[in-house]
């Protein structure tokens, strides 16, 4: 864990995101009181709290595979928390038996844990961290969705958000989770974790389509990447700031703050790509650089379309594979020499079915808009983060 | 086509040929004969070695019912003397063992705690020492207890008994209590605590309860080792007699009647015991719904649990540690030399007769077990028989319940001139009682590494064509390795230490243990010092031995 720093807004579902072994769990189990930071401080509501102990923290913590005592029945789980704090029991009945008719658990109160399904178990689950909260609203819950079976964590998800923004609760949630469709989904923003460093900050949006680095565009969905050479100096074969057929409203929301810059892949067209302020400030004419695009925002035309598309690459495909929502293209071209391997994703239609055939040669491209671009990160970092052997 | 074929079976026919000599070894001994003939074999000696002998002692007391009522209870002379004697006796065993296990419950909960949640210097040691105990021949370790407690003015009875019990009991539960705490995930911990439970809230409500069967399970285990034991006891008891002692005196005097009598009794209690386990770890409840906030804040403050850690080190230290190896510092005043080396009677021949054949018997016992354990712990886990191997299971653990008193006799009466009469009471019968009741410490480690290892491999070597005795002896047999290690140790220092049994069938051969209560009891306390003092040193390099094995087959 090193040199992390996280404001979250009284309201809000955070996702923590990140790899297994990231340190995720550790993050909570030290905002939870878990687990003593060597440095660095907590606040609830801006009170320090980073020496009180987990029990007087008073905020709901769901473990991962939930952590239901399994030498109590599911009522004594609930009512746990209220016991301890030695609540009236009348009323703690009259609350334990609302909450079990609420989540359609009526009538099994005796039951023990190891009885239940695994979504029962995770409704008693977040039923019993629900009880512990006072007035810190705050619920932390660490891959709530991980051991149920992929039809029920939909539905889950949707229930978690509905009741995360309920008028009657106002929870503040903390949701960690490795998956990046369970965070696109829930999130108000989103931290991106690796290795105990902290990725980047930001809401969906920002994650997706400003990445700070190589490892969060990555982590999000399947991208192509090329090394290049920024070359101010070196006019883009095409105007590059002209809107394109593509000037609409989406694009111009993206364009905020960027700046339009050539970069040199190595092919006789000069490619081009928006670069954030904060990347363009550091890079200089003649840095090598590194252009990422999402493997569902490049194009497909057949033939050698290079001509009159820009930032383009001829090549065939290799591989074409179904992939239920999408088709899944592997494309050999060649460049500068070098042969690589483009992915790209398109939504599955007849058209597609019909048209493009395994060995047929092809064009494939992607709009300038959509093109992000990093300072080179090293050959090692990529290696690493792609996990190329 | 033919043709084709031809050449192909030729060809496989060399190549079978041409196999090595080992594995052509294995292919032969692959075949299901050989398994069903060994698995017999091994079911058999379990029978006729465990079994027999426990159901002989009933059907001698059921056919001697006459003989035993004239005996016991109608006496012309004495009366229903050894009847009052054998009672009085049952009433003492288990007043002991009770306490004994009461009190160390009560010092081993924070032990077990402060071992396994806590980190500190010299843990490990004293992690090693709390285990010694178990290691260390009774005998020596009652003499120990003897001289510590002498300091006090303590004299040999019931509180000195019970003192000494309370020691070499103290590691069975210790050590079930850490083996349910390792295992239990510090999760329900860690969700307890943040719903707001103080520490003692949490340690009553979640860890307690999830301990229950590890402390039940310990605590019958200390109850009947406490019940059975007999060397520690003869030299701490002075005039009071318990069970075993009971029972090694109607033996002495070839009362065999009588003594038949209360080891049918004893065995029947352990095997009950030993039964109840289950039973009981569900049925006891604790009271986990009702909380006591204020009152168990209290208890949670920090300072109290300095106090408790503190006086959790001191009686630890007087009561169990020290008074285990006091007598390593009696050695230097005690007159070794004079009595032991330049006594007219040879005392030193007789200790080194006597630690060689503990040795012989210990090394024997090792490798019998070894040939039937490993086998009979394959049938155990790999076999599919339902039922009797629930059964095969249960019996496995009678011999570590039975009173080793009540067990030798058994086997004396079974194998001895009084049974079969296959064995005269000396070496040979020594060693069968040994190997008789070490047998499960042999199983049990194996049948552990066992269930442990990853099948999968094993399935993988056979789909790559190894024949049964191949895939034993290249993947099996090298993972399993550190069990069948841990259960040698087992059962070299358990043989080492025993005196019971040994008693009640030694005729005129004499082990260690046997011979340190002799001179005790004959007032040679030098060389009763000096020999108790070399095996504690040996037993402690067994058991550091043990742990390397453990921690190593933990890596």
């Amino acid at each position: 864990m090193d040199d992390i720093s996280l404001k979250i807004k009284d309201g809000e579902y955070f996702i923590i995101l990140g790899p297994t072994g990231a340190g995720k769990t550790t993050l909570l189990k030290i905002i939870a009181g878990l687990i003593k930071p060597d440095s660095g401080r907590i606040f609830f509501d801006d009170k320090d709290v980073t020496k009180r102990s987990p029990g007087k923290r008073n905020l709901g913590f769901m473990f991962e595979n939930y952590a239901l005592f399994p030498h109590m029945s599911i009522y004594d789980n609930i009512a746990y928390s209220a016991r301890v704090h030695s609540r009236s029991p009348v009323q703690t009945q009259i609350i334990v038996e609302e909450i079990l008719m609420m989540t359609l658990l009526t009538g099994r109160n005796e039951a023990l844990p190891e009885e239940m399904s695994g979504g029962m178990k995770q409704r008693v689950a977040l039923c019993r961290a629900l009880m512990n909260l006072e007035q810190t609203k705050l619920l932390i819950l660490d891959e709530p969705l991980k051991a149920l079976d992929a039809g029920l964590r939909m539905n889950l998800r949707r229930e978690l958000l509905l009741m995360a923004k309920s008028k009657l609760l106002e929870l503040t949630v903390i949701h960690v989770t490795n998956e990046e469709q369970e965070a696109m989904m829930v999130a108000d923003r989103i931290a991106v974790i690796n290795n105990g460093k902290l990725e980047q900050v930001g809401t969906p949006y920002e994650i997706y389509y400003k990445p700070k680095n190589l490892f969060v565009a990555n982590f999000m969905s399947e991208i192509n990447y090329f090394e290049g050479i920024f070359v101010k100096n070196n006019k883009a074969s095409w105007d590059i700031n002209t809107n394109g057929k593509h000037g609409d409203k989406f694009f111009s929301k993206i364009k905020k703050n960027l700046i339009p810059i050539p970069i040199d892949i190595g092919l006789s067209e000069v490619f081009a790509s928006y670069v954030q302020k904060s990347v363009y400030e550091k890079i200089q004419n003649g840095d090598k650089v590194l252009l990422v695009t999402r493997a569902n925002h490049m194009k497909i035309r057949l033939g050698d379309r290079t001509k009159e598309k820009h930032n383009a690459l001829h090549g065939k495909i290799f591989r074409r594979k179904f992939m239920g929502v999408f088709y899944r293209f592997e494309v050999l071209v060649n460049i500068n020499g070098k042969e690589k391997i483009i992915i790209v994703t398109n939504p599955a239609t007849a058209e597609i079915y019909n048209t493009f055939l395994e060995n047929l040669e092809v064009t494939v491209y992607f709009p300038k808009e959509l093109g992000i671009v990093f300072k080179h990160p090293g050959d090692n970092v990529i290696k690493e983060v792609l996990k190329l052997e | 086509m033919s043709k084709i074929n031809k050449k192909l079976k030729e060809n496989s026919k060399n190549e079978d040929l041409k196999l090595p000599l080992n594995l052509k070894f294995d292919r032969h001994f692959s075949k299901p004969i050989y398994r069903k003939s060994l698995d017999s074999v091994v079911i058999l000696f379990f029978i006729l070695v465990i079994i027999g002998p426990i159901i002989y002692i009933y059907l001698t007391i059921f056919l001697n019912l006459p003989t035993i009522y004239r005996d016991v209870f109608n006496d012309e002379i004495l009366g229903d003397l050894k009847w009052r004697i054998i009672l009085e006796a049952l009433a003492v065993s288990f007043s002991i063992a009770a306490i004994a296990v009461l009190i160390d419950i009560i010092i081993a909960f924070p032990t077990a705690i402060i071992l396994t949640r806590y980190n500190f210097r010299g843990k490990k040691i004293l992690d090693a020492m709390v285990d010694l105990p178990m290691a260390v021949p009774t005998s020596a370790l009652g003499f120990s207890v003897l001289l510590y407690w002498g300091i006090f003015g303590v004299n040999p009875g019931f509180l000195l008994i019970l003192l000494g019990h309370v020691i070499f009991t103290f590691p069975y539960i210790v050590r079930n209590m850490k083996i349910v705490l390792e295992k239990t995930d510090t999760l329900y911990e860690d969700a307890a605590r943040t719903l707001g439970a103080p520490g003692f809230t949490v340690f009553r409500t979640i860890t307690l309860p999830m301990m229950k069967e590890g402390i039940i399970a310990g605590a019958i285990l200390a109850f009947t080792r406490s019940l059975g034991e007999t060397g520690a006891t003869i030299i701490l008891s002075g005039l009071v007699e318990t069970a075993p002692i009971v029972i090694v005196g109607f033996r002495r005097q070839l009362e065999l009647p009588a003594a038949s009598l209360i080891a049918g009794i004893l065995i029947a209690i352990s095997i009950i015991l030993l039964f109840s386990i289950k039973f009981f770890t569900r049925k006891v409840g604790l009271p986990i719904k009702s909380v006591w906030p204020g009152f168990e804040k209290h208890l949670s403050h920090k300072s109290l649990r300095v106090i408790r850690d503190a006086l959790t080190g001191t009686v630890l230290l007087l009561l169990i540690l020290i008074p285990s190896f006091y007598i390593i510092t009696r050695v230097i005043g005690a007159d070794i030399i004079d009595e032991l080396f330049l006594g007219k009677d040879y005392k030193w021949a007789y200790l080194y007769v006597a630690f060689m054949n503990s040795i012989y018997i210990a090394i024997l016992a090792v490798f019998i077990n070894l040939l039937v354990g490993i086998p009979f712990a394959f049938i155990i886990v790999k076999r599919s028989w339902g039922r009797i191997i629930t059964i095969l299971d249960t019996i496995l653990d009678i011999p570590i319940a039975i009173p080793s008193a009540a067990l030798g006799f058994a086997i004396f009466m079974f194998w001895g001139p009084a049974g079969i009469g296959l064995f005269q009471p000396g070496f040979y019968m020594i060693l069968f009682v040994h190997i008789t009741f070490t047998f499960p410490y042999m199983v049990r480690p194996i049948i552990g590494v066992l269930e442990s290892t990853n099948v999968g491999v094993e399935e993988a070597a056979r789909t790559l064509g190894a024949s049964n005795m191949t895939v034993f002896r290249k993947i099996t047999f090298p993972s399993i390795k550190q069990g069948i290690l841990a259960g040698c140790i087992m059962v070299f220092t358990r043989s080492l230490g025993e005196t019971g049994a040994t008693i009640v069938v030694m005729g005129n051969i004499r082990t260690v243990p046997v011979l340190i209560v002799d001179w005790v009891e004959a007032n040679a306390f030098a060389s009763a010092i000096f020999a108790s003092t070399v095996v504690i040193i040996f037993s402690a390099f067994l058991i550091l031995a043990l742990r390397a094995v453990r921690t190593q087959g933990g890596k």
